[in-house]
């Protein structure tokens, strides 16, 4: 498939290196954790001093006890005062171990889990076009897979860099205070250190977000595969998709090579580094020693002190690498939070009152983010419903009859004009009171995994069970309902899966009046369905109507029929309206329109 | 399809086993890996034995007086340091190619299988969950690979060898190290196998966690039309709130015991500097030694982190490796045959005494059907929902088996054709339709991608979607989103009409394709489909009457059988349960025409 479908929003970050403001927002996620953190500073700073304290250790033991031998006794008993305070030494590191461990992970998970609250939190509230431009698997990706991938850094970061930087500091001042030559000697190898962890740096930011986004669109690949199986197998696609995904995967390869080849040139170097190190300390030291300028004790602990110092030094090199690509996936996830919802309440929007139902459209236009400029999906859109009308939209596909019915339900907002329901501009009321009021029954039929019941209860979840059987002996589907294996317990696959398109249906337009709307809108709900469970429906429908506001998108003469308005929409303008009756008798377009049902069979 | 995994070590094992034959590809390169890896631990060996022998020296020449020069050994040491950092260039590189390599296959592989299971499979299984298999259960492999490879190997290569170093220089400081190294490891081993159930629920609440968001993207319509969204929220921070207390009990769980592990194996420096320092104090080892030995300590103590990290990702690894494997292994592939269909023209198609029961539904979906649709002819099916009728005819491209009884086409049964070529014949509409993202042409072409472009839009005009394609923003090229969500129902389905057209399919299913339609495009389509169907067998699911217009034959179900079939007018004229199911239809039709007439 090609790669131009995507809308990479995020090629931009690409070019924006680590910022302060990223780190600055991370750190507002771990302000309800502030206690937490400040004790497992403490914890760190204790842990690295116990740490360093044993080198030492092994120095005064190896120049008091080891070279310089007074009795065998007297160092005997040294060297075992020594050992035994190694041991308590050992025994605290390890308790401020356990406690900090402890105390990372409460923060760490702490911070992921508030963020996948946020994530999801914040998907709700997105608007419609968000999800048509945006591939489902992306989606998910941000909410899912890039929190995840934070985890190590989010736990352990801040304790291995706190960590790192004092023992990096305590070491390099122990060494200085042994034999300050000796440590001048040695920090010469810093300065080369310091410009290969710069470019370290600017390289493997690039090469992670490269990783992230193929990774994301091979997830999208696979995503759609799924979703799209029956048809990849009805078309006997699949040879051509694998090739297609392989293609992607070679791709996935490639960066992450890249990714390697950065990290293993700077890793081997850092070890370089490290024994050159350790070298000047034999030789430089080592001259030392020999003129005794320096004790084999202190040369020891050097030695100790240099592997010491190199590690955290490691450790940094590859939590640099974690942060990084941490910095890659939460860019990701903050450039989601920070999209502002399309439809959105606006401030001082107050709930709409429980609707009587009269629907008026003002001189609407419209058009989708993805329209050509120089295009109108909705023209100029004015009528009136009445409260408890029917109305039919009626149309040639792609004249308008969906758009109409978004914008009714805000899903999306006009251009221009506007949409008053009781007299009250629906731009200027909250989405959830409009909602609330709403039923709807879309073209997709969509169910979620659960049982029937919890299916049906979906739009409205304080209805009781008696309610929900009311509603389904109305429109027919109790029968049905109550002949499956568990009845109204049955579990639902995914999109419905072990029921029939009919049966899907009927649920669905069953969970739309359970939910009790004031308003109505049935969007080609009833044409994929049988005529005697048509039939049923439209009894059903006519007495629950009553009282209600309904608009119909429907290509059945029998629903049109019926309708108190039909109003005729052409290339996004009403062209006629009226009754079924009028609009016959003005032989315009609507009876052209009908004349095609009345051919004879 | 399991959400959790099993309890079996055996079956895990088994799992783990079957990723890492993924490797067996790559076989010499992973030795070379392996090989350069020993390499490399040998050289990080030799260096402390070199800062030992250094203190030595200094140390003969603090007591004789006789100074060696320094630099020879630190000399040696740059050489080895250097030698190790080519190495680890190398390495590297090899590694992350290998790995990365191994990978890619186990994903091909995975989203070969997918595609290629069938449709009860895919009826029963959860996308959410099939794609986070896919997904981050396959990226726990990375880690396991790269554990597998290297870090394990690298691990107790180090380990044994150091013991042996140790003992070599003093064997009673060898033994102590040992037996400090043996428990710890021992102990961290048994905590990771206690902790692996709870691994296990874990990786469940998690899937479930990744299931909600799933579900709640993909019926973002239905969750905003019934303004759900705070249920929604609340449903999944249920989810999240099971997952993070089980994470973090079996996480604390961990994290209280492996540090006391490692501690038993730090007691190995105290008891190394009394013992190996009396040692010294009674002249029976050189200083220089003891130094060796406790930087020996030193880096293996470095590696004890990496035990714990290496069971983790094994643990971890092991669910997702049977999440994975139980796709790859799936048996619900529907095997084609090998014979060809003959003729190239319109085929006869028999039902012999089929039935037919979904896995998860009533298993009488479909009883005993009986007919037969000759070469080249319409076939109408009718009946009311759940009647069988999508279910009849979904059995043709063989995407379900019949349960008993057999369908042949041109005499030969649909088991022995091959599967490729039978779904290539069969163009079928579904009633959902479903569009990729990509161009306007590609997706027409999706059935035949080497279609030249004259043909998708001869395709596009038989489907009476020309017009509206060249008027979108960049005609044929225009990109569709992932639903097709900027197409209406309408165009949608007559660019899935179009799709059908171009693989010039010896056999139509229309599974009530023209639903979305207004009646005029409809009557359109089914002139052309008149045109189309010349030639072909069609099967057209109808609900209406006029789409009967063209069928030469009807087909009547009830409740999974055949109760009537004959030719349109024979069933207008007798068929009882025909005119019970047309009967409001046409009763409609007549009211129609006399209010007509009387405005005439």
């Amino acid at each position: 498939m090609s790669a131009a479908a995507d809308i990479l929003l995020e090629e931009q970050l690409e070019k924006r290196p680590l910022t302060l403001g990223l780190l600055r927002r991370l750190m507002v996620c771990a302000r309800p954790y502030r206690r937490v953190v400040i004790i497992n500073m403490a914890l760190t700073i204790l842990a690295v001093t116990s740490q360093i304290f044993g080198p030492k250790l092994i120095q005064l033991g190896i120049d008091h006890y080891l070279t310089h031998i007074i009795t065998f006794a007297d160092a005997a008993h040294g060297i075992l005062i020594i050992s035994a305070i190694y041991l308590a030494n050992l025994f605290l590191g390890w308790g401020l171990t356990v406690a900090m461990v402890k105390s990372a992970i409460r923060v760490g998970q702490g911070m992921m889990n508030d963020l996948r609250l946020t994530v999801f939190e914040h998907i709700q509230r997105l608007s419609l076009n968000y999800f048509d431009k945006t591939h489902q698997g992306r989606i998910i990706n941000r909410a899912d897979s890039d929190i995840d991938a934070m985890d190590q850094v989010l736990t352990w970061g801040a304790n291995q860099l706190l960590g790192s930087a004092l023992t990096l500091v305590g070491v390099l001042g122990m060494m200085l205070h042994t034999n300050w030559r000796l440590c001048l000697v040695v920090s010469t190898v810093l300065p080369p250190l310091a410009v290969a962890t710069y470019l370290f740096q600017k390289y493997i930011m690039q090469a992670h977000r490269s990783v992230r986004r193929q990774s994301s669109r091979l997830t999208a690949s696979l995503a759609e595969n799924i979703s799209g199986v029956r048809v990849v197998q009805a078309m006997g696609r699949e040879d051509e998709n694998l090739e297609n995904y392989q293609m992607l995967g070679t791709i996935l390869t490639a960066r992450a090579y890249d990714v390697a080849r950065i990290f293993h040139t700077y890793m081997p170097t850092l070890g370089l580094v490290s024994g050159i190190g350790i070298a000047i300390v034999l030789g430089y030291g080592g001259s030392l020693v020999t003129r005794h300028d320096m004790t084999v004790g202190d040369l020891a602990l050097f030695i100790l002190y240099v592997q010491m110092f190199f590690g955290p030094i490691q450790t940094m090199g590859d939590l640099y690498n974690g942060i990084l690509s941490a910095g890659a996936c939460a860019e990701r996830i903050f450039q989601l939070l920070d999209t502002v919802p399309q439809v959105i309440d606006r401030p001082n929007a107050s709930a709409l009152a429980p609707i009587k139902g009269q629907v008026r459209f003002e001189k609407v236009s419209f058009r989708y983010e993805t329209t050509p400029e120089d295009r109108w999906v909705l023209n100029e859109i004015d009528f009136v419903a009445e409260a408890g009308q029917t109305v039919a939209l009626v149309g040639h596909t792609g004249s308008g009859k969906t758009s109409i019915i978004s914008l009714l339900a805000r899903f999306y907002e006009p251009q221009l004009g506007r949409i008053l329901i009781d007299g009250n501009d629906v731009a200027k009321t909250t989405i959830q009171s409009l909602h609330r009021q709403l039923g709807i029954v879309t073209q997709e039929n969509f169910l979620f995994t659960g049982t029937i019941l919890d299916n049906l209860r979906f739009g409205r979840p304080e209805a009781t069970d008696d309610e929900v059987r009311a509603a389904a002996r109305a429109v027919g589907t109790d029968d049905l309902i109550s002949q499956m294996k568990e009845a109204y317990a049955t579990k639902v696959g995914e999109r419905g899966g072990n029921l029939s398109a009919g049966e899907r249906q009927l649920l669905c337009i069953t969970r739309a009046l359970v939910a009790q709307p004031r308003i109505l809108i049935l969007d080609e709900a009833t044409s994929a369905v049988d005529q005697k469970s048509e039939a049923l429906i439209q009894t059903a429908l006519d007495i629950l109507l009553k009282g209600r506001t309904t608009f119909v998108i429907a290509h059945r003469l029998s629903t049109i029929r019926k309708a108190s308005l039909i109003l005729v929409l052409h290339e996004g303008r009403i062209v006629e309206r009226g009754t079924h009756e009028s609009l016959l008798a003005a032989r315009g377009v609507y009876a052209g329109l009908h004349e095609e049902f009345s051919r004879p069979y | 399809m399991k959400a959790s995994s099993s309890e079996k070590p055996g079956l895990r094992s088994r799992n783990l086993l079957g990723v890492l034959s993924f490797l067996k590809r790559y076989r010499a390169g992973t030795t070379l890996a392996v090989l350069m890896l020993l390499v490399n631990i040998g050289l990080e060996m030799t260096l402390p034995r070199v800062s030992g022998m250094a203190i030595n020296q200094l140390r003969n020449a603090i007591a004789t007086g006789i100074a060696e020069n320094p630099w020879n050994l630190a000399g040696l040491f740059v050489g080895l340091a250097l030698l190790r950092a080519l190495l680890g260039f190398a390495l590297g590189r090899l590694r992350n190619r290998l790995v990365q390599a191994t990978l890619k296959d186990i994903r091909a592989a995975f989203f070969d299988a997918v595609q290629r299971l069938s449709f009860a499979f895919h009826d029963k299984t959860n996308t959410g969950e099939l794609i986070s298999r896919g997904t981050s259960d396959i990226a726990r492999l990375q880690d396991f690979l790269f554990a597998c490879l290297f870090l394990g190997i690298d691990i107790t290569v180090a380990m044994l060898v150091t013991i042996i170093l140790i003992a070599w220089i003093s064997p009673i400081c060898g033994l102590v190290t040992f037996m400090t190294l043996v428990p710890t490891v021992g102990l961290i081993v048994y905590y990771a196998r206690q902790l692996h159930p709870q691994w296990r629920k874990t990786h469940d609440l998690h899937a479930e966690m990744t299931t909600a968001i799933q579900e709640n993207i993909a019926g973002v319509r239905v969750v905003k039309a019934f303004a759900r969204e705070p249920d929604e929220i609340a449903k999944f921070r249920a989810r999240r709130d099971a997952f993070v207390s089980r994470m973090l009990s079996t996480v604390n769980y961990w994290a209280g015991r492996v540090p006391m592990a490692q501690f038993i194996f730090g007691l190995s420096m105290p008891l190394a500097l009394w013992i190996g320092g009396l040692e010294v104090i009674h002249g029976r080892m050189p200083i220089g030694n003891l130094a060796a030995i406790v930087f020996y300590l030193m880096g293996i103590g470095n590696r004890m982190g990496a035990v714990g990290q290496f069971v983790n990702i094994i643990q971890n690894a092991s669910a997702s490796a049977e999440r994975v494997m139980e796709v790859l292994e799936d048996p619900m592939k529907i095997q084609g045959g090998t014979r060809h269909l003959a003729s190239k023209s319109g085929a006869l198609v028999s039902f012999e005494k089929v039935s037919f029961g979904y896995a998860g539904g009533t298993g009488t979906e479909l009883q005993d059907i009986s007919f037969e649709a000759l070469p080249g002819q319409t076939v109408a099916i009718v009946g009311a929902t759940g009647a069988g009728k999508s279910t009849l005819v979904h059995l043709i491209p063989r995407f379900y088996d019949p349960t008993s009884g057999r369908v042949r086409i041109d005499g030969v049964d649909l088991h022995e054709l091959d599967l490729g070529e039978l779904r290539r014949s069969v163009g079928m509409i579904f009633q959902e339709t479903v569009l990729f993202s990509a161009t306007v042409s590609e997706n027409i072409a999706y059935g035949r991608p080497d279609s030249t472009q004259a043909q998708v839009v001869a395709a596009a005009r038989a489907a009476h979607a020309h017009d509206f394609i060249v008027q979108l923003d960049k005609g044929y090229d225009t990109v569709i989103g992932e639903r097709g969500v900027s197409l209406s129902g309408g165009q949608k389905q007559r660019l899935a009409i179009a799709r059908a057209f171009l693989l010039d399919p010896r056999i139509l299913i229309l599974d009530d394709a023209t639903s979305s339609l207004d009646s005029k495009t409809e009557r359109l389509i089914q002139e052309d489909m008149r045109r189309v169907c010349l030639g072909r067998t069609a099967f057209v699911i109808a609900h209406r009457l006029t789409t009967l217009q063209h069928a030469e034959k009807v087909v009547v179900l009830r409740e999974g059988r055949i109760v009537e079939q004959g030719s349109p007018a024979e069933l207008m004229a007798h068929g009882i349960f025909f005119k019970e199911l047309f009967r409001e239809q046409q009763a409609d039709r007549d009211a129609d025409k006399s209010s007509a007439g009387v405005n005439t």
